[in-house]
């Protein structure tokens, strides 16, 4: 319990120094905001007008507690661009954007667990070898530069999948599916070397225990070895790290979006800072930081629930 | 890494386990190549002015997305009269020469991978050398800051960033600079944390020294290798941050020629001339691998149990 309270308190440490720094990265803002908003080309009066719908003609801790006040009832104001609640229009995206995490894990999970117990079993041979080599070329390649890659070969030459466009999982699931396989194959390609890497390192160690010797021993053949041996008590710091990739892993998406034209968060955020609409940025922002915080949170308290020599030992940090 | 310690350990005589050590210590054709490149890129960036080839903005309109290998009438950088040349790597979308743009390109990628480091390698070594050696107050202090710091996912307080500074050089060296900062304050805590309780600090304390002359002489020489070795592999991922800012056009304005800009502009004609994407991304490519490799492998050599990412 002393545990948790002390995890609780963090959290909401952190979410109110997150909330405040979101803000004043719009307060604190060099030169006018009403002029940015409307333009270089906005009469005086234009500007006096977007100056008081956005309550800039009042003192900054003002602002700021009216800002904290709409917040509490998930109010993110209003759009300048589009005149859509902020809050609305991330809720709307939110559905695209877990679906491609959700699709880029699942690929990269399928990939690192064969490929990590194979080089584990196979260690220090060829394919061990190869798979290194062929995971830290992989590491070395940007998203943007791997989602091209895969838009020129599977989209462009094969014409296996489509390069761009979004269908909506209510006009069916393969459709719906079809359109996400790139994007998330464009980061699972990338963020399985990790997971690879670590079940393999774990997997090594696990493999020179006793009971593996002894199930050696028995005769039991290789494959009921690793799987149903040796996996399990292997893959430990594999499912945390897969938790606290989620939260990596809502930034990497950002990108993947705005090439692949899904309408996820990302994208939003990414329009926002080219229409210069700072209220959807400051909420974008504000909503994948909190959103980042909550899952580590999580994945912490679940991980310490698993493991309870994590609820007694570390006690700072 | 397993393989040299039960090589090590199974080798019948000593003359054998020597040569399983020399093997490990010696860098190989894995560090020396990554390193050829960074040195070549270093080169060029530094001399892209005095090459003969055309300035990285100037166009041929007759020659758009030519192939690698084109020949076209250009004028090189510094003279005014057009002269046959070959365009080895071919022309941009709109007919710029895609060599002189690489290595003009190369001097974005390079200024900031290798400057924003080293603001996090100054400013966060600092920190994280006072706080794992005063402890106490300080440390709880520079942990807490680095925490709120590391909760923003990074892409998003860097778009934040350039967002509201603006897109420069300046203003993205110092942005991805600041991002780094964190991360090196933990590295440079946790090897003070270690060091401070070895003997050879415990002998200057016993002996009298001062606190600064610990620190100055006795810890930060300690924490600067593994330090110098983070930032290596920090430099790949800042030229890849720096990418995707420039991809998304939120990085050094137009007319400099960037690689991500590159990348993008070519990304209309991907079909028709596919050169014109590809040749950048494979730059930024190698160089992150080159980065990653040359920081493998020298953690490898100051903590052997950790090398390989």
């Amino acid at each position: 319990m002393r545990y948790l309270g002390r995890k609780l308190l963090r959290l909401v440490l952190v979410v109110a120094a997150v909330t405040t720094l979101t803000f004043l990265l719009v307060a604190l803002l060099p030169g006018d905001i009403a002029y940015l908003v409307v333009g270089p080309t906005a009469t005086p009066a234009e500007v006096e007008a977007v100056r008081e719908q956005l309550g800039l003609d009042r003192p900054m801790l003002v602002r700021y507690a009216e800002w904290l006040a709409a917040l509490a009832q998930g109010d993110l104001g209003i759009s300048l661009r589009t005149s859509e609640p902020v809050g609305e229009a991330i809720l709307s995206r939110l559905p695209v954007t877990i679906e491609l995490m959700v699709l880029a894990q699942v690929i990269a999970v399928a990939l690192a667990v064969p490929l990590g117990v194979l080089c584990a079993y196979r260690q220090n041979r060829w394919i061990d070898r190869t798979v290194t080599l062929v995971g830290f070329a992989m590491i070395s390649v940007p998203p943007f530069v791997m989602a091209l890659v895969l838009i020129f070969t599977v989209s462009l030459r094969l014409d296996w999948l489509p390069a761009t466009g979004y269908v909506p999982l209510s006009e069916g699931l393969w459709d719906n599916l079809r359109t996400f396989l790139l994007p998330a194959l464009s980061i699972a390609l990338i963020e399985w070397v990790t997971l690879m890497r670590l079940l393999r390192n774990d997997m090594i160690v696990t493999l020179q225990e006793d009971f593996i010797a002894m199930a050696r021993a028995k005769g039991l053949p290789a494959w009921h070895i690793l799987l149903r041996h040796a996996l399990r008590p292997s893959s430990f710091s594999l499912i945390t790290i897969l938790g606290l990739q989620i939260g990596a892993l809502i930034g990497g998406t950002l990108i993947i979006e705005s090439i692949f034209a899904l309408p996820g968060i990302g994208r939003l955020l990414l329009t926002g800072i080219f229409s210069r609409d700072y209220v959807v940025v400051q909420g974008c922002i504000l909503f994948i930081a909190v959103a980042y915080v909550l899952i580590n949170f999580l994945v912490d308290l679940t991980y310490s629930f698993l493991d309870p020599r994590i609820r007694v030992g570390g006690g700072h940090g | 890494m397993v393989e040299t310690t039960i090589d090590g350990t199974l080798a019948v005589g000593e003359a054998e386990g020597l040569a399983v050590r020399r093997r490990r210590r010696r860098l190989g054709l894995g560090f020396w190549l990554p390193v050829t490149w960074i040195v070549l890129l270093m080169f060029g960036a530094l001399t892209a002015d005095f090459w003969p080839m055309p300035a990285p903005e100037t166009i041929d309109f007759l020659n758009r997305a030519a192939a690698p290998g084109t020949v076209g009438e250009i004028e090189l950088a510094g003279e005014s009269e057009l002269s046959e040349f070959r365009y080895l790597l071919g022309t941009d979308n709109i007919g710029r020469d895609i060599l002189s743009r690489l290595i003009h390109g190369a001097r974005v990628s390079l200024l900031i991978g290798l400057l924003s480091p080293l603001i996090g390698l100054l400013v966060g070594g600092a920190l994280g050398v006072l706080a794992g050696y005063y402890r106490g107050r300080i440390e709880g202090v520079v942990v807490a800051v680095m925490d709120i710091i590391l909760a923003f996912p990074a892409l998003a307080l860097l778009l934040a960033i350039t967002f509201y500074l603006g897109p420069s050089l300046l203003n993205l060296i110092l942005a991805l600079g600041f991002l780094s900062i964190p991360a090196s304050a933990r590295v440079a805590r946790a090897n003070t944390l270690s060091l401070a309780r070895r003997e050879f600090v415990l002998a200057a304390k016993a002996m009298g020294a001062s606190d600064l002359y610990i620190l100055v002489r006795e810890i930060v020489p300690n924490v600067l290798m593994p330090l110098l070795v983070f930032s290596m592999l920090l430099v790949a991922v800042l030229i890849v941050a720096e990418g995707t800012l420039s991809f998304l056009g939120l990085s050094v304005p137009p007319p400099t020629p960037s690689w991500g800009t590159m990348i993008e502009e070519g990304r209309e004609l991907l079909d028709e001339a596919p050169h014109i994407t590809m040749i950048p991304a494979a730059a930024m490519c190698l160089t992150v691998l080159s980065f990653n490799l040359i920081g493998d492998r020298l953690r490898g050599l100051i903590d052997p149990r950790e090398s390989r990412l």
